[in-house]
């Protein structure tokens, strides 16, 4: 079964590579890259202001929407243009074209993120075959085309704003979110089909991690590890650790796979470990689930880590697992045989990230391992994250500034009555004015009183 | 001679009189701060705070609720030197307490003398209900003092026949009206005995004057509500006032008696039923206007434990002409020699009761003290888990034990901005003050005939959490009591949101088990 999955996966990605013949220009000219290799480098050198600074890190990883379906139309980034249409048909000018369209529900039927669907988007390179990737899965084509903006996502949109985010930020792995999953922890992917087949030995960063014994958690939402010995089906691609023998066979690493509300108790009660993990925190947003729900439950958590006491130490990547089938107008590069995938949203938040800025550092999910690694002096895992570009330009270090929770909901507030203040000090002026008179008139009272006492009413 | 011993009884008599009033001075100040505001003192000072330019306040505070606003300003100069504390503005009301104590002796000597005066303020200096009220940030303390004020020039005006203490009692009663607009009841009580006692009536352009400076003071309270767009204000609260159910029994007020001191009612009653009898001017107006306050109060669904103490002076001095008409009665078979003889027998007799009625006062301090003054008195609540608690409860009552150390929790360990969900608007207020950030209670009614019109109320708490708008759940054994429905949700919420317990607040009970008076927990969506 895994050979067929193997050959199956193979085949898709090579014919994805024989796509450029299509495109004149592009990534065909890395069709013969291998798949990313183990790496044979020494540990990462430590990145000393960094490591001086940041002692927990926290990886939030949502699900499904690519970079411009989210930020594309945030002041600052490269974003799309709204005014160039992809073509309904790449081979057909008199098919049409769908421009890019601001969605107002925050839920939609799901769009085709498979690889196949993708290397169709990607269409050698020239990124016009979103709409028909769609419509050739059977799927609403001119929906890819469709955006979100702060109206649909405003916490998003003010983490953005206070915080960094990287509009270079791609997805390791082109296609769906299970290879995705994969790369954040291996740095590399693996065939899947837990509990069918035996489990895969592949080095993670967790066991890096253990062996410099530094402390890590894994939490996702609904996990229950009581069900079927802390394998769930429906987890797996979330939680590639449970394919994995060096991890699934080792009950100390399980007992660090939980459910998201455990992490909210550690933040308050304490307990924490240095790196965490955090797939889908709540709600996914991974269509047909609701964006507006997601965006909730994960800056309710990064709230929960603002307002914690380990937000002084704290370095909170939030990340996207996959494309979800959305649009993205940039061509992703090519550094092996698995990816880059298109590009999917990021944001740095830490009380030593730069304030407000866009990242254009190109960069992946490897370079989140590889921040890891430069924190602890890890040695890399694949050559992914050996190579991967370094974050370090998100952050200033010596620069801490106070959280800034991202206020949520709308509330009753009592309105603002500071400005009826003067009117009150004016009208009551006069009691008080005249108050004084009569205490003033007290005090010379008792002599007048005596001069002019007389007979009164009996 | 006679000189001397003049000289000798007034300097007696101020020494004995800054004794008495520093004697009350301390008994309003004895412990004032052990406890925080309760939720009315949270409001007020919250207020005040506004006032003073402190804009966290204003946003929490709204400064249009029921009541005028002469007091909270008062208080905001006081922030305005000091910053904003719960103590500050107890203080502030302190001060306003002893002053009526001596005000109230004013109005003693002015009716009867030196001796007089002197029971009148050991009365109100030592009674244990303008005590506890007094030591608190409520706007009945500085309104009492008002309607003694406007007591005390009545008085004169009806002794003196002079027109400026009438114009200056219209200006006192206006100003007990700002205080707090419960005053009134003034106006109809002083109709009362004007109809009763037409003879005492002043001349018509007085008359008119005294109700200009009257409609002139207390002016600015619709004016700063129309002034700044909320015209419509006092007529909510009065639509709700009078729609709301009863909240206490009709015998409600006649416990309080107790706090009064029984001695001095039992005084009172003697005084009130000698002015009947003999229709004095004087006795006549005290007995109308605690006469016309009281029915009125009595037949008004909303009661409060402060509610009475603009009725201590007319009560007091009315305990007074009691004791003297008591002295004087028994000091008759006495007499021996002359009128002058009788009198100073009559007088020292009154002493006599006045030292009996204080005593008896003090043999009962210390329960009633502790039920009226202290904050209400958890008597049982489950160790383990949150349960409804027995509690206490008296409107107006006092602190909330729990409550500052939850509100100074909630600041230090929350972040700004954030918002809590109580189970109902008392502990939400102490909150708000002490911790700066909003708080929302579960029992206010979407109906708003059935609300307070000050508070906004959570129709979907549920969703207000699910929507990440409230972070924190807070459950008091306080409002537990008062309302077990709404405390049950509290906690299902807590319950369905996996809610983190980040703080609690316990209370050993006399048989050493730990009870929960206060739990925080913090909710994800």
């Amino acid at each position: 079964m895994r050979r067929l999955v193997a050959s199956a996966c193979g085949g898709i990605i090579a014919g994805w590579l024989l796509v450029p013949t299509v495109a004149a220009a592009g990534p065909s000219t890395n069709a013969a890259l291998p798949p990313p290799q183990p790496s044979t480098a020494g540990p990462v050198a430590i990145d000393k202001p960094a490591a001086a600074n940041i002692k927990h890190i926290f990886v939030i990883v949502q699900e499904g929407h690519s970079f411009d379906n989210y930020f594309g139309t945030f002041p600052g980034v490269l974003g799309m243009n709204r005014r160039t249409a992809v073509p309904v048909n790449p081979r057909s000018v008199t098919a049409g074209a769908v421009y890019p369209h601001h969605l107002t529900s925050v839920r939609t039927i799901p769009l085709d993120n498979s690889l196949h669907a993708a290397v169709a988007a990607l269409d050698g390179g020239t990124m016009d075959g979103f709409v028909s990737a769609q419509s050739a899965a059977a799927r609403n084509g001119s929906l890819s085309l469709g955006y979100y903006n702060a109206t649909n996502i405003p916490y998003y949109w003010a983490l953005a704003r206070h915080y960094v985010l990287a509009d270079h930020f791609f997805a390791s792995a082109l296609g769906g979110s299970t290879p995705n999953y994969q790369f954040l922890v291996a740095g590399q992917t693996w065939p899947t089909g837990t509990g069918t087949t035996a489990l895969t030995d592949v080095p993670t960063i967790f066991n890096r991690l253990d062996a410099a014994g530094v402390s890590w958690g894994y939490y996702a939402a609904t996990y229950q590890s009581h069900v079927a010995g802390g394998q769930q089906a429906s987890l797996e691609s979330q939680i590639p650790l449970l394919g994995l023998s060096n991890i699934a066979g080792n009950p100390q690493d399980m007992a660090r796979i939980n459910d998201v509300s455990v992490l909210n108790r550690e933040l308050v009660d304490g307990g924490v470990p240095a790196v965490s993990y955090i797939v889908r925190p709540g709600q996914s947003e991974h269509a047909p689930g609701n964006v507006a729900l997601g965006q909730v439950s994960t800056v309710g958590l990064i709230n929960a880590i603002i307002r914690s006491r380990y937000w002084k130490s704290s370095a909170i990547f939030l990340t996207w697992s996959d494309w979800g089938g959305w649009y993205d107008n940039v061509t992703p590069p090519r550094v092996d045989s698995e990816g880059d995938g298109f590009r999917v949203p990021a944001l740095i938040i830490s009380p030593f990230a730069r304030r407000g800025v866009v990242l254009n550092q190109t960069a992946d999910f490897s370079s989140i391992l590889q921040f890891i690694e430069s924190i602890y002096g890890l040695r890399p895992l694949t050559t992914r994250d050996q190579d991967a570009a370094t974050l370090a330009a998100a952050f200033a270090f010596g620069k801490g500034r106070s959280a800034v929770p991202i206020a949520m909901g709308v509330l009753p507030l009592t309105a603002l009555t500071q400005g009826s203040v003067p009117v009150i000090l004016l009208v009551y002026s006069l009691p008080v004015v005249g108050m004084a008179a009569v205490l003033g008139f007290f005090a010379i009272w008792p002599a007048a009183g005596r001069r002019r006492r007389s007979g009164g009413i009996r | 001679m006679v000189d001397r011993c003049g000289g000798w009884r007034t300097v007696l008599t101020v020494l004995a009189a800054a004794a008495i009033l520093g004697g009350g001075a301390l008994l309003r100040l004895h412990n004032i701060n052990q406890y925080g505001l309760n939720s009315d003192e949270s409001v007020y000072a919250g207020q005040a705070a506004g006032l003073a330019g402190f804009t966290k306040y204003s946003q929490l505070f709204g400064l249009f609720r029921a009541h005028p606003l002469l007091i909270q300003l008062l208080v905001s100069f006081a922030y305005r030197l000091t910053g904003v504390s719960g103590l500050t503005a107890r203080e502030v009301c302190v001060g306003f307490g002893v002053a009526m104590i001596l005000v109230i002796g004013l109005c003693g000597l002015v009716l009867w003398g030196r001796l007089a005066s002197l029971m009148a303020m050991l009365f109100v200096a030592v009674s244990l209900y303008p005590i506890a009220v007094s030591r608190q940030m409520l706007l009945d303390g500085p309104e009492a003092f008002f309607v003694a004020g406007c007591v005390l020039f009545l008085c004169l005006y009806l002794t003196r026949s002079r027109r400026e203490f009438l114009w200056a009692a219209a200006f006192a009663g206006g100003l007990a009206f700002l205080s707090k607009e419960s005053a009134i009841l003034l106006v109809p009580a002083v109709l009362s005995f004007f109809i009763l006692r037409p003879d005492t009536l002043p001349r018509s352009r007085d008359l008119a004057i005294a109700v200009g400076i009257y409609v002139l003071t207390i002016a600015p309270y619709p004016l700063a509500e129309l002034g700044a767009g909320k015209a419509g204000t006092g007529a909510d609260y009065l639509v709700w006032q009078v729609l709301r159910p009863a909240n206490h029994p009709l015998t409600f007020y006649f416990g309080i008696l107790g706090a009064v001191g029984w001695a001095i009612v039992a005084l009172a009653v003697v005084g009130g039923i000698v002015a009947f009898r003999q229709r004095s001017v004087i006795d006549l107006l005290l007995l109308t206007v605690t006469l016309v306050i009281f029915g009125f109060l009595e037949a008004w669904p909303t009661k409060g434990y402060e509610y009475l103490l603009p009725l201590m002076a007319p009560i007091v001095l009315l305990a007074v002409s009691g004791a003297v008409q008591l002295g004087t009665a028994i000091a008759k078979p006495l007499r021996r020699r002359s009128a002058v003889a009788d009198r100073s027998w009559g007088l020292w007799a009154a002493a006599g009761f006045a030292i009996i009625a204080v005593g008896s006062m003090f043999l009962t301090a210390n329960p009633v003290l502790s039920a009226r003054t202290g904050s209400s008195t958890v008597l049982a609540t489950d160790s383990g888990q949150p349960a409804v608690a027995r509690v206490t409860v008296l409107a107006g009552s006092g602190g909330l034990l729990a409550g500052r150390p939850t509100g100074l929790w909630a600041k230090a360990h929350t972040l700004s901005g954030s918002v809590f969900l109580t189970i109902g608007p008392t502990f939400a207020n102490v909150l708000e003050f002490y911790s700066h950030d909003r708080a929302l209670a579960l029992s206010v009614s979407p109906n708003p005939l059935h609300r307070n019109p000050s508070y906004s109320p959570v129709v979907n708490a549920d969703l207000l959490v699910r929507s990440g708008a409230i972070q924190y759940l807070v459950y008091d054994a306080y409002s537990a009591a008062r309302s077990p429905h709404f405390a049950e949700r509290v906690l299902a919420l807590a319950r369905k949101f996996q809610g983190v317990v980040v703080y609690q607040y316990d209370q050993t009970s006399s048989a050493g088990l730990a009870a929960a008076l206060v739990r925080v927990y913090e909710v994800q969506p």
